[in-house]
Order: structure tokens, then sequence, then C-alpha cells
């Protein structure tokens, strides 16, 4: 079973991940997928607030910190367990731009960004299908258009992802200043492939 | 007339098209993000579709006309009376919602956002239906 959980920053979204997540794994481990880089002291800041609020929470935490490749999990993770992924900006940008610095501006090529999106969904389908994974991102596409190429087709990519999921989803809630709206229940399973 | 509105890559004009049996490549689809043709009329089409609304507004602002907002309840009364000439006849204008995000540095982007927000409420007034797609979800609002 696939849950996507959309909303704005800080819209408390994460706590309502987590107590879907409790809801329905409270009694097992439950695994955390983490994707944020580590790249300095304000990011390891939070990274280690989030560590410490997971380890004294009633709950067993699992923690896989992976940037990438998230497929790879379906291996260590055993079945029927509920898989927290927060989230898929994070991963589609540690995808994204995975490596720029050898090979410049590999974000222009249509077949990397076609492959970036398979992998990414393949991976969540793998790990939605023997599991309960719930699958966290952040809405970031209703400003003005962005013109700088990397930043544009990762706001493109995004919104692909999140309509790929939606359709993919049994439930898909879109979280308002800590408020959950059910946008599709399990009623109107409708699964189609994105055409880009 | 039938208002498609929501952020941007959510599926817009994919919506459109599942709902109407339209593809982009028909002559009757306009599409503002590949061409300056925004003479929709001209079409011989009963169904007119008209995607990236919001880049026909820059259009407008960009000719430099004393009351761009003006030029625009212009257009639409225009487009709203084509309608009307005959009972076939069907608009569907795909605007992206560009007004959620910060205030824009430059002055240019900041009349975009308001323009295009303030035609998008004439164009709500006026639209028989108007839909909010949302990854694909549609949400009617009218």
């Amino acid at each position: 079973m696939i849950i996507f959980i959309t909303g704005g920053v800080r819209s408390g979204k994460s706590s309502f991940a987590e107590t879907i997540a409790v809801y329905y794994g409270g009694q097992t481990p439950l695994h955390y997928i983490a994707t944020s880089a580590r790249q300095d002291d304000e990011m390891n800041d939070r990274i280690k607030r989030h560590q410490e609020a997971r380890r004294v929470s009633r709950y067993r935490w699992k923690t896989w910190e992976h940037l990438r490749n998230i497929h790879e999990l379906e291996q260590s993770i055993e079945p029927n367990r509920v898989i927290l992924l927060d989230c898929l900006t994070n991963l589609l940008t540690n995808e994204l731009f995975h490596g720029w610095e050898s090979k410049r501006k590999q974000w222009l090529e249509l077949n990397t960004r076609m492959n970036i999106y398979k992998k990414i969904m393949d991976g969540i389908s793998m790990l939605g299908k023997k599991n309960i994974l719930i699958v966290v991102s952040n809405e970031v596409n209703y400003g003005l258009p962005i013109n700088d190429s990397g930043t544009y087709f990762f706001a493109q990519l995004l919104g692909n992802l999140h309509q790929g999921l939606v359709q993919k989803s049994d439930w898909v809630y879109q979280v308002e200043q800590g408020l959950p709206i059910l946008r599709k229940g399990p009623h109107e399973l409708e699964k189609q492939s994105i055409v880009f | 007339m039938h208002f498609v509105t929501g952020g941007a890559f959510n599926g817009k004009a994919k919506w459109v098209m599942k709902s109407y049996g339209v593809t982009r490549e028909d002559s009757a689809w306009f599409n503002g993000y590949e061409s300056d043709d925004f003479d929709i009329l001209s079409s011989e089409h009963a169904l007119i579709v008209f995607e990236g609304l919001e880049h026909f507004v820059k259009h407008v602002i960009r000719e430099n006309h004393s009351d761009p907002k003006e030029k625009l309840e212009q257009y639409l009364k225009t487009w709203h009376m084509w309608e009307q000439e005959a009972t076939n006849r069907k608009l569907v204008l795909i605007g992206t919602d560009i007004g959620k995000g910060i205030v824009p540095i430059n002055k240019e982007d900041r009349l975009w956002r308001d323009y295009t927000g303030w035609f998008y409420q004439d164009i709500v007034m006026v639209a028989k239906h108007v839909d909010v797609i949302w990854y694909g979800l549609s949400q009617n609002l009218k």
C-alpha cells in the first residue's frame, strides 16, 4: 500500500506522516528512510534533532540513511512493515544533481530525466508492494516560473512524480497548516502511466 | 467557456486532453508556451483550447497598452462573444496559477503576476465551468 502526503514547508506533513506510520505499525519496528545530505552544520543539527525525537519516542524506529537508490532497501526490510520516506524532494535533488561536478548539466537530457523518473517510481512501487509505504513530499510549483534550467527541470520532474504518485497511491493527503485534507481514498483507484 | 487552472506541472493540459478528446497537435490547440500566435478566433473549429494563458498576459503587458487590464478584459469579451455566436462553440482556457510564490524582486514579474491574477478572476466570472487540477485530480469550483 502506498500513502502519499504533500504540503508546504512547515505545514505539519511530517508529523502527520509519523502519526499514520504509528497507526499502521506502532507494534512493529518502523522504518525511516532519511534522504538529507549531511552538507553543513545546519543540516547536521536538524538530522540530530529528528533522530533524537525518534529515539525517545515510544516506538521503535530504524533509520536508513539512503540518499539515492531507494529500491536497494527492498532486500533489507522484511515484509508487512511500515516504511516512511521523508522526503521525495530530497530524493529527487540527490538523484538529479548526483555527480554534477563531473557531468555538467546532465538534467538537460530528456533521457536522464526519464530514467530518474522511472528509477524513483520503480523504487516506490517495489517498497510499497509488500509494505505500507508512506511518501512525504513538498509543494513547490505555485510561484512564478523559474528560468534556471536545473530548477525548471527539477520542478517539472517533481510535478510529474506527484502526478504519478497520486495515481499509484491508495491514499493521498494534502496537509494545510497541520490539517490533513483527503484528496484520494481507496474507492477511486485509477492506475495510468505518465506521458512526458 | 471552461477555465482550467492549477500549479505548474500538475497535469492540466493532460486533463483537458482526456476530458475533451483533443491533443496538442490539433490545429484548434493554441500553445502559449511555444508560440506568440494568440489569434485564437481565426480558427475554424468549434472547440478551441488555449494553453499558457499566463504567457498571453505577459504578451499583452509587453505591448505597452495604457491599461493592460482593460485590454485583457476586451479580449475576454471578444472570446465570450465568439462563443455566444453558435451553440456548439466552446473555448477551453488553461492558465497556470503563478500567484502563490514569494513577491518577485523585479517590477515586470510583479505586474505579470498581478495582471494574471486579475485576468483569471475575470475569466472565472464569465466561464461556465472552472476546474482546479492538482496532480491530475480535478476539483470543480464552478
